[in-house]
C-alpha cells in the first residue's frame, strides 16, 4: 500500500516537472499571441487589451500558479482563439484516441500473444515471419504503412471509409468501418515489437529449469506450455504491453493526421501551432495522466502476477 | 547446460582489431555496412551525383513521372527535381541523425557513467529525470516544444536527442554498476590509478560495445523522427531532406503517386539498415544469447547430413536382464555456422532394476545430456543424431508418445537447482497435486492425501503449511524434497537425479542422499545418478560409469571403480576429486 | 489568403475531423431538400461572434443573422433589416428591423442586442472600425449608426457584425451559439472540430431560400479524405485542391473554378529604407519581369489560373479591363534595368514563410527567378504565438503571399496600399493614394470607380507588387444533390450558405 502512495506521489512529482517545464517553455511572447487570436487587422490598443484579457501579462509563476488552480478544480481554461473550454474540447478528443489506441492495444495483445507463442514454440517459418515483421515494424514509419492503406483499401477498393471518426452510438458498423484502417496502421508497428518480446520472453520461460522438470514429470506439453510457460511470460508480456500503450500514444498523433481523426494528437499539434497554451497544456496533462496510470497500472498487474511482490 | 538466458547479455571479451573484419564476414553484417557507407559516400558527393543543385526547379517538370527524361525519379509539385532532392536530402538526413545520436549518447551515456560509477544523490536525481522523459510519448513533447523551437529541425532533432538520452543513460549506468563491482576495478584501485584512469581504462571499454549497439538501433529512430516530424508539418521546409521530400509528394499524391514512393523507400531501407546492423553487431559483439530453434523438418535434414556423414550404424539389441538401456546414442548441437557440433559419440549403457548408477565426469564431459535424453527432455536445440533408449525392451526414441507415456510415469527426475526447478507462480502444492493429477488419473483430493502422506516421508514437518507456500518461500533443502516428492508421488520404476545434492549445504546433502537411498531400497527404484561428486557416489552408488569429452571410458562396480581404476582417466578424476574435497572442507 | 480576416491564421492550424456519418433516418435517402452535407477543409473558429473568419465558415452563416449580407461585389442584401439607407457623406446607416425576429433561445431581437452587437466588436480584432459610432433609436425598428468620418467600406464594416442578444455578449460564454440565423445548432449530435450538426430554424425571415432541413459540417482536411468523402457520398460539397479536379470530374462531379486570390510579391519597402535599392521603381519593375506568368499559371497552378498584371480581381470596380501588361517575361529586359539602377550585382532578401500558404509549391521557383537578377532569396519560417506580429513587423521590405482579391476593390485598397493598411507593411503613405482615398470616402459609384482604377494603375507603374495569377479556390459539387446557381462571396473563396440550392 505505502509504495503505492509512493509510486502516486512519484507520479504527481513528474506531471508537476513535466507541465511546469512545458508552460515555462512557452511563456512569454504576449503580444504576438494577442496579435495572433485578433487577427490581421488588429490594432495596438485591443491587442494590449487582449493581453489583459488573457492574463498573459502576468509573470510566469502566477500564471502556472493559476492554471495548476484551475487544474485542481477541474477548470483547464479555455482557447485563446475560439474561447472553447478546453475540458469540453478534451472530452470531444480524448476518447477518439483512446478508442483508437485501446482498441489497437487489445489486438496487439492478443496478436502478439498468438504469433510470439508460437513463434517461440513451433519455431521454422513462423518465427521468420515474426522476426522480419518485427523488423519490417520497427522500419517502416507507421505512416507510410497508413498511406499504403488508405491508398489500397479505401482509394482503390472502397472497402473502408478513408477517413473519419463516427461515435459508437451514432452508428456501431460505421464506427466499426471508421476505425478499421488507422487500427490496422498503428497495429503492424505495436504487434511487431511485442509479439518479438513475447516471443524472447517465452523462449527465456521455455529455458528455465521449473519447465524442464515439469515436462520430465510427464505433464503434457500443450499444459506446460498454457499453464506454466505463458503464466511466467505474463509479466514481461504485461510490461511490454504497457510500454507498447505510451508509444501507441505518440503513434497515434500521425496517425489521426493522416485519417483526419478528431482526437487528442490533432488537438496538441494543431495548438502547439498556433500557442495555443491552455490547449497545448491541456492535452500535454492528458497524456502524462494516462501514461501515469498505465504504468501504474502495468506495475499492479505485474505485481498481481508475482507471487514474490504480493507476499 | 541448461544456462538461463541472461537478462543483460554477458559483453564477450573485445578484440579490437576483429570487430570490423567479423562484421564484414557476416553476408548481412556487410551488406548494411555497406549500404550505409555508400549512403555517407553519396552525402559527400551530392553535388557530384545530383543532377540538378538543390533549389533548381523546372515548370516543365512539375509532377513529371518517373523515368521522365532528365528526371529519373520525377518532379514534385514545384518542378523539383525528386532525385535529386534526395541526394540533397540524404545530408540534412544524416546531420539530423547524428545530431540526435551525438546529443542523446553525450547526455545520456555521460551521466549514466557518471551516476554508474559515483552512485549517490546524482544518480538518484538522474533516475527520477531518465524516468520522468522516458514515462512520455516523446513525439507529443517534441510537438509541444514545436513553439518554441519552431520549424527548425536542427533543434527539434536535439529535443528528440534529449527524449532518447534516459535510453543511453540505463544501459551505461546498469552496465558500470556491474563492471564496477568487478575485480579488477577494486585491483585497478588498490594499485593507485585515478577514477579517470580507471574509468578510461576498464568502465570504458566495458561500455564501448553496447554503445556502439544501442546506437545503430537510435539512428534508426532518428531517421524515423525525422520523416515523421517533417511529415507532421513540424520540420525546417526550407531545407531538403528525406521527410520534406515525403512530405511535398505527399502533398500532390494524387497528382503524382509515384512521388511518395521514393522518400518512402529510403527512409525505410535506410532504417532497416540501421536496425540489422545493429543486430548484427550485437550477434558480433556480444556473446548472444539468442536461440536458434529448429523446425521439424530442418531438425530431420541436419540430422540426415549428420547420419550421411557418419555413415550406418548398426542398431543394437537392449540387453534382456535390464529395466532401461541405451545403445549407440549420438548427440549434437547446431553451430552457428551450420556445423553440428557432437556432444556425445555414441554410448551404450544398461541399467538393471534397483540398481543406483552412478554417472560421473565433469562438467560438459556429456552426462547430463545423456540424463535429459533418457527423459526425453534435451534442450530444445540439442539433436538427437542417432541412438536408442530402451524401456523394457521398447525404443521410446523411435516413437515419441511411448517417451511421453514413459516420462514423469515410469522415469521420474530430480533436477539439479531446486530452487529454479519450481514453477515461482504457483503454490508447491499447487503444482504437486497438479503434477500428479496429470500422470496419474485420480482426484484431486486423493492426490493431495497421497502427497501430505509424501511430503511427510521425504521430512517435511508441517506438510499442510508447506503446500500452501510459494516456492520462494521455502529453503532449498526443502525444495529439494518437495522435488523429491513429486519424482516419486507417481511411482515410477526408474529416477534419473541430475547432480541432486549440488546446490545444497552439506548436512542437508547427507540428509538427502539417506533420503533418496531409503526410497530406492522401499520402492525397488533403479537411479541414474549424475555427478561430478566421487564422494556421493562411493556413499550411495552400486555401480559407475565415468565419462569423458561424450564417451564412456570405464563402467564396473563402485568397489572396482574406487580400488583399482583401470583407465588412466578414472585415476586422475579419483585424485582430484579427493584434492577439491579437501580444498572443500578447508573452506 | 484573405485580405480583411484573421481566418488566414486558422489556415495554419492542421485541425481536422470528419466522420463519415449520416444523420440517422437519412442513410440512402436522396431527397434533395432534406439534407445538405457540406465538407469543410478546416475546422471552424469557436463561436465567438467576434472571431469569426468569411472562408468556409457555412456554420456562422448558419446560426446567425446581419443587418445587412454584402454580396459578391461589396454591395448589400437584406437580411435582418428590411431596408436600409446609407446617408451623412458615407457617414451613417440607418436600418430598419424586420417584426417578430426572433433568437434562437426564444427572446425577441431588439435594437439594443443590435447596438451591443456593434459595441461588443471594439474588443474584437476590428476593434478600430468600430470606436466611436454613436447610436440612434428613433423608433422601435429604426436603429442609426454614425461614424463622425466618412466610411469608404462602411458596407463591409455592416455586414461582419453578427447579431445576438445582449445577454449572450454580456455573459461571454461562447459554448452553444445564440442567433437568429437560418439554422440552430443541434449541439447534442454536434462533434466540436469534426462534425457540426444543424436544424432549420423555420421561423427564419427567408426560410424559402434555405431549402434544405437539415444541415451538417463536416471537418475533412486532407484533400484526398476531402475526395474521397464527396465521391463516395459522404459529403455534397467541399474544397479540392486544383490537382483532384480530374478525379472529381470523373467521378460526375460539378467543379466551380475561384479566382479570389492575386498571389503576389509584396514590395512594400517602396521608399528603400531597409533595402536601398527597392526604392527605386527600376528595380522594383526589374523583380516583375523575371517570371513566366503562363508557365506558372499551366504548370505550378496546373491549368487553373489566369496571367495577370493588376492585383485587382475583373469585374470589381479597381479592375482596368484592357491592361496590358507592363512588364512582360523578359529576364535579359530586367537585368538591363537592375544594371540602369546600379544594383546589377543585387541584393539579399527574407522571405518569411507559414504552413498552409502553398509556399512549398510557389517560392522554389519565385527564389530561382529573382536569382536571375542576382536577388538571392532566403527562407524565414515563421511559426508560433510571434508568426504574425513578424510577418506584420515590417522588418520584411519584400513578401511572398498568396494574397486574396476582395470583390469590395476599395477594402482592397484600404487593407494594402493605404497608410493604415495592415497589408502595407511599413505603414509609409503616399500622397497619390492616400488624397484619393479620402475622396472615395464621399464619392458616388461611378466617381470612386474612376479613382480606384487611378489607383490601379500608379501601383502598377510604380510596381509596388509583382502580381503573377489569378487563382483560387477550387469548389465541387455533386449536382444530383446540390445546385449552385449564385456566387455571392465577396472573397471569391467559397459559396455562401445561400448559394446552397
Amino acid at each position: 500500500m505505502s509504495s503505492l502512495i509512493k509510486s502516486l506521489l512519484r507520479s504527481i512529482g513528474v506531471v508537476l516537472v513535466v507541465t511546469f517545464a512545458t508552460f515555462a517553455l512557452m511563456y512569454g511572447n504576449a503580444p504576438g499571441i494577442a496579435q495572433s487570436v485578433l487577427g490581421l487587422s488588429a490594432s495596438p490598443e485591443s491587442i494590449q487589451q487582449k493581453i489583459m484579457q488573457l492574463g498573459l501579462d502576468r509573470p510566469l509563476l502566477v500564471q502556472y500558479w493559476n492554471w495548476i488552480a484551475g487544474v485542481v478544480t477541474g477548470d483547464l481554461g479555455r482557447s485563446y482563439y475560439t474561447s472553447e473550454s478546453v475540458s469540453k474540447a478534451l472530452s470531444n478528443r480524448v476518447p477518439v484516441t483512446l478508442t483508437l489506441v485501446l482498441m489497437t492495444l487489445g489486438l496487439t495483445a492478443i496478436f502478439s500473444v498468438l504469433l510470439g507463442v508460437f513463434a517461440a514454440v513451433k519455431g521454422g517459418w513462423i518465427d521468420r515471419v515474426v522476426q522480419w515483421l518485427s523488423v519490417l515494424g520497427t522500419a517502416v514509419p507507421g505512416y507510410v504503412i497508413a498511406i499504403v492503406l488508405v491508398f489500397a483499401f479505401a482509394v482503390m477498393w472502397r472497402l473502408f471509409p478513408a477517413t473519419g471518426y463516427v461515435p459508437p452510438h451514432r452508428n456501431l458498423t460505421q464506427w466499426f468501418m471508421s476505425l478499421v484502417l488507422p487500427v490496422s496502421a498503428l497495429l503492424i508497428g505495436a504487434v511487431a515489437g511485442v509479439a518479438t518480446q513475447i516471443r524472447s520472453a517465452m523462449l527465456d520461460m521455455l529455458d528455465r529449469d521449473f519447465v524442464r522438470t515439469l515436462r520430465a514429470r510427464g505433464i503434457d506439453e500443450r499444459l506446460v506450455l498454457f499453464r506454466h510457460v505463458l503464466r511466467n511470460a505474463a509479466a514481461p508480456g504485461l510490461t511490454a504491453l504497457s510500454l507498447t500503450m505510451i508509444a501507441l500514444l505518440g503513434g497515434a498523433v500521425f496517425i489521426e493526421l493522416v485519417f483526419a481523426l478528431p482526437g487528442m494528437g490533432q488537438l496538441a499539434n494543431a495548438s502547439a501551432q498556433i500557442s495555443d497554451v491552455p490547449m497545448v497544456m491541456g492535452t500535454v496533462l492528458v497524456t502524462i495522466v494516462l501514461v501515469l496510470a498505465t504504468n501504474l497500472l502495468a506495475d499492479i498487474g505485474v505485481a498481481l502476477l508475482n507471487p514474490k511482490s504480493r507476499s | 547446460m541448461a544456462a538461463h538466458s541472461a537478462t543483460v547479455a554477458p559483453v564477450a571479451p573485445i578484440r579490437r582489431e576483429s570487430t570490423l573484419l567479423q562484421l564484414l564476414r557476416n553476408r548481412q553484417g556487410l551488406i548494411w555496412l555497406s549500404y550505409l557507407v555508400l549512403l555517407v559516400a553519396v552525402a559527400l558527393l551530392a553535388p557530384t551525383l545530383a543532377l540538378y543543385d538543390v533549389n533548381v526547379t523546372d515548370l516543365a517538370a512539375t509532377n513529371a513521372k518517373p523515368f521522365t527524361p532528365g528526371h529519373p525519379l520525377g518532379g514534385d509539385g514545384a518542378g523539383y527535381d525528386i532525385y535529386s532532392r534526395l541526394i540533397w536530402g540524404s545530408r540534412q538526413t544524416l546531420i539530423a541523425v547524428l545530431i540526435v545520436v551525438s546529443v542523446s549518447a553525450a547526455i545520456g551515456a555521460t551521466s549514466g557513467l557518471v551516476a554508474g560509477f559515483y552512485r549517490g544523490i546524482f544518480e538518484t536525481a538522474a533516475s527520477f529525470v531518465s524516468d520522468a522523459i522516458m514515462s512520455l510519448p516523446g513525439v507529443v513533447l517534441l510537438i509541444a516544444l514545436y513553439a518554441v523551437t519552431g520549424p527548425n529541425l536542427p533543434a527539434a532533432m536535439g529535443v528528440f536527442g534529449v527524449i532518447v538520452a534516459p535510453t543511453y543513460y540505463r544501459l551505461v549506468r546498469s552496465i558500470v554498476i556491474t563492471v564496477r563491482k568487478e575485480l579488477y576495478i577494486d585491483a585497478a584501485r588498490v594499485s593507485g590509478l585515478s577514477d579517470l584512469r580507471i574509468v578510461g581504462r576498464h568502465v570504458l571499454w566495458a561500455v564501448r560495445a553496447p554503445i556502439i549497439i544501442h546506437s545503430s538501433f537510435i539512428m534508426a529512430a532518428g531517421i524515423g523522427i525525422e520523416s515523421g516530424v517533417s511529415f507532421i508539418g513540424l520540420g525546417n521546409p526550407a531545407a531538403a531532406s528525406w521527410g520534406t521530400t515525403l512530405q511535398r509528394s505527399f502533398n500532390g499524391i494524387y497528382n503524382n503517386p509515384w512521388g511518395v514512393v521514393w522518400p518512402s523507400l529510403l527512409i525505410s531501407i535506410t532504417i532497416l539498415a540501421f536496425v540489422l546492423l545493429g543486430n548484427v553487431l550485437s550477434d558480433v559483439l556480444q556473446s548472444s544469447s539468442r536461440n536458434k530453434v529448429l523446425s521439424a523438418r530442418q531438425r530431420r535434414s541436419v540430422i540426415a547430413r549428420s547420419a550421411a556423414v557418419i555413415g550406418e550404424v548398426a542398431t543394437a539389441e537392449p540387453s534382456k536382464d535390464s529395466i532401461l538401456s541405451i545403445r549407440g546414442l549420438r548427440i549434437g548441437y547446431l553451430t552457428p555456422d551450420g556445423e553440428v557440433r557432437e556432444v556425445v559419440h555414441g554410448v551404450d549403457f544398461d541399467l538393471r532394476r534397483g540398481e543406483i548408477h552412478g554417472l560421473v565426469g565433469e562438467s560438459g564431459s556429456g552426462k547430463s545430456q545423456i540424463a535429459f535424453a533418457t527423459l526425453g527432455i534435451l534442450p530444445r536445440e540439442a539433436l538427437v543424431l542417432d541412438g536408442s533408449v530402451f524401456l523394457n525392451g521398447e525404443d521410446l526414441m523411435a516413437d515419441p508418445r511411448k517417451m511421453r507415456a514413459a516420462r514423469g510415469r515410469r522415469i521420474a527426475y530430480i533436477p539439479q537447482e531446486p530452487m529454479s526447478n519450481l514453477d515461482p507462480s504457483f503454490t508447491v502444492g499447487a503444482q504437486l497435486i497438479y503434477g500428479l493429477c496429470a500422470v496419474r488419473p485420480m482426484s484431486r483430493p486423493e492426490a493431495r492425501e497421497i502427497l501430505l502422506a509424501l511430503l511427510q516421508r521425504v521430512g517435511i514437518k508441517d506438510p499442510e503449511r508447506v503446500m500452501k507456500m510459494y516456492p520462494h518461500e521455502i529453503s532449498g533443502g526443502m525444495a529439494q524434497r518437495v522435488l523429491i516428492c513429486g519424482a516419486v508421488a507417481s511411482e515410477p520404476d526408474i529416477i534419473v537425479a541430475d547432480e541432486p545434492t549440488t546446490a545444497l549445504d552439506v548436512t542437508v546433502q547427507a540428509e538427502v542422499l539417506d533420503l533418496l537411498r531409503e526410497l530406492s531400497e522401499e520402492r525397488g527404484l533403479a537411479m541414474i545418478l549424475v555427478t561430478h561428486n566421487l564422494g556421493v557416489v562411493a556413499d550411495l552408488c552400486h555401480t559407475v560409469t565415468v565419462m569423458k569429452d561424450g564417451r564412456f571410458v570405464e563402467n564396473a562396480g563402485v568397489e572396482q571403480i574406487f580400488d583399482s581404476p583401470s583407465d588412466p582417466y578414472t585415476v586422475e578424476l579419483l585424485r582430484s576429486s579427493r584434492s577439491v574435497e579437501l580444498m572443500e572442507i578447508a573452506s | 489568403m484573405s485580405i480583411g480576416t484573421p481566418q488566414f491564421i486558422s489556415r495554419l492550424v492542421t485541425t481536422a475531423g470528419v466522420t463519415a456519418i449520416m444523420v440517422a433516418g437519412s442513410v440512402g435517402a436522396v431527397a434533395g431538400k432534406e439534407l445538405l452535407t457540406l465538407g469543410a477543409t478546416l475546422d471552424m473558429y469557436g463561436w465567438n461572434p467576434g472571431n469569426q473568419p468569411g472562408y468556409q465558415n457555412w456554420a456562422a452563416e448558419a446560426v446567425w443573422g446581419n443587418l445587412v449580407k454584402c454580396n459578391s461585389v461589396g454591395g448589400l442584401e437584406a437580411d435582418m433589416a428590411e431596408s436600409w439607407e446609407v446617408s451623412n457623406g458615407n457617414r451613417t446607416f440607418t436600418a430598419k428591423l424586420r417584426p417578430d425576429l426572433k433568437f434562437s433561445d426564444g427572446s425577441p431581437v431588439a435594437l439594443e442586442d443590435v447596438k451591443a452587437s456593434f459595441e461588443f466588436l471594439t474588443t474584437s480584432g476590428r476593434g478600430a472600425d468600430y470606436e466611436d459610432i454613436e447610436f440612434e433609436m428613433p423608433d422601435a425598428q429604426t436603429i442609426s449608426l454614425s461614424w463622425p468620418e466618412p466610411q469608404p467600406i462602411l458596407n463591409n464594416k455592416i455586414c461582419s457584425a453578427n447579431i445576438l442578444p445582449m445577454t449572450v455578449l454580456a455573459a461571454g460564454n461562447w459554448d452553444v451559439p445564440i442567433g437568429s440565423g437560418p439554422y440552430v445548432l443541434d449541439d447534442g449530435a454536434t462533434t466540436t472540430g469534426s462534425e457540426y450538426v444543424f436544424k432549420k430554424n423555420s421561423d427564419h425571415w427567408n426560410a424559402s431560400d434555405y431549402p434544405y432541413d437539415n444541415l451538417v459540417i463536416k471537418v475533412i482536411t486532407a484533400d484526398g479524405a476531402a475526395v474521397s468523402a464527396l465521391t463516395t457520398g459522404q459529403i455534397d460539397a467541399t474544397l479540392v485542391a486544383a490537382g483532384s479536379l480530374e478525379t472529381v470530374k470523373a467521378a460526375g462531379m460539378e467543379v466551380i473554378q475561384f479566382l479570389g486570390q492575386t498571389p503576389r510579391l509584396i514590395i512594400s519597402d517602396r521608399t528603400g529604407a531597409k533595402i536601398p535599392a527597392l526604392g527605386d521603381v527600376r528595380v522594383r519593375q526589374a523583380m516583375n519581369m523575371v517570371f513566366d506568368k503562363a508557365a506558372m499559371a499551366e504548370h505550378l497552378y496546373l491549368g487553373n489560373a489566369e496571367p495577370t498584371a493588376q492585383v485587382y480581381r475583373k469585374g470589381t470596380a479597381a479592375h482596368i479591363v484592357d491592361l496590358e501588361d507592363p512588364y512582360p517575361f523578359d529576364v535579359e529586359k530586367a537585368r538591363e534595368l537592375m544594371a540602369e539602377a546600379g544594383f546589377a550585382d543585387g541584393f539579399e532578401l527574407e522571405f518569411p514563410t507559414m504552413t498552409g500558404q502553398n509556399f512549398e509549391t510557389l517560392l522554389p521557383y519565385v527564389r530561382q527567378q529573382l536569382a536571375l537578377i542576382n536577388i538571392r532569396v532566403t527562407e524565414v519560417p515563421l511559426s508560433g504565438a510571434n508568426a504574425i506580429s513578424d510577418l506584420l513587423s515590417g522588418k520584411f521590405p519584400v513578401v511572398l503571399w498568396q494574397l486574396g482579391n476582395d470583390g469590395n476593390s476599395a477594402f482592397q485598397i484600404y487593407v494594402e496600399s493605404t497608410v493604415d493598411g495592415w497589408w502595407n507593411l511599413q505603414h509609409v503613405g503616399n500622397e497619390f493614394i492616400d488624397g484619393r482615398w479620402v475622396k472615395i470616402a464621399t464619392a458616388s459609384a461611378e466617381e470612386s470607380a474612376a479613382l480606384q482604377q487611378e489607383i490601379n494603375r500608379y501601383v502598377v507603374d510604380e510596381a509596388w507588387f509583382a502580381p503573377f495569377v489569378y487563382m483560387g479556390s477550387t469548389y465541387a459539387f455533386n449536382p444530383e444533390k446540390v445546385s449552385i446557381p449564385t456566387q455571392s462571396d465577396a472573397e471569391a473563396l467559397t459559396p455562401k450558405l445561400r448559394d446552397f440550392q
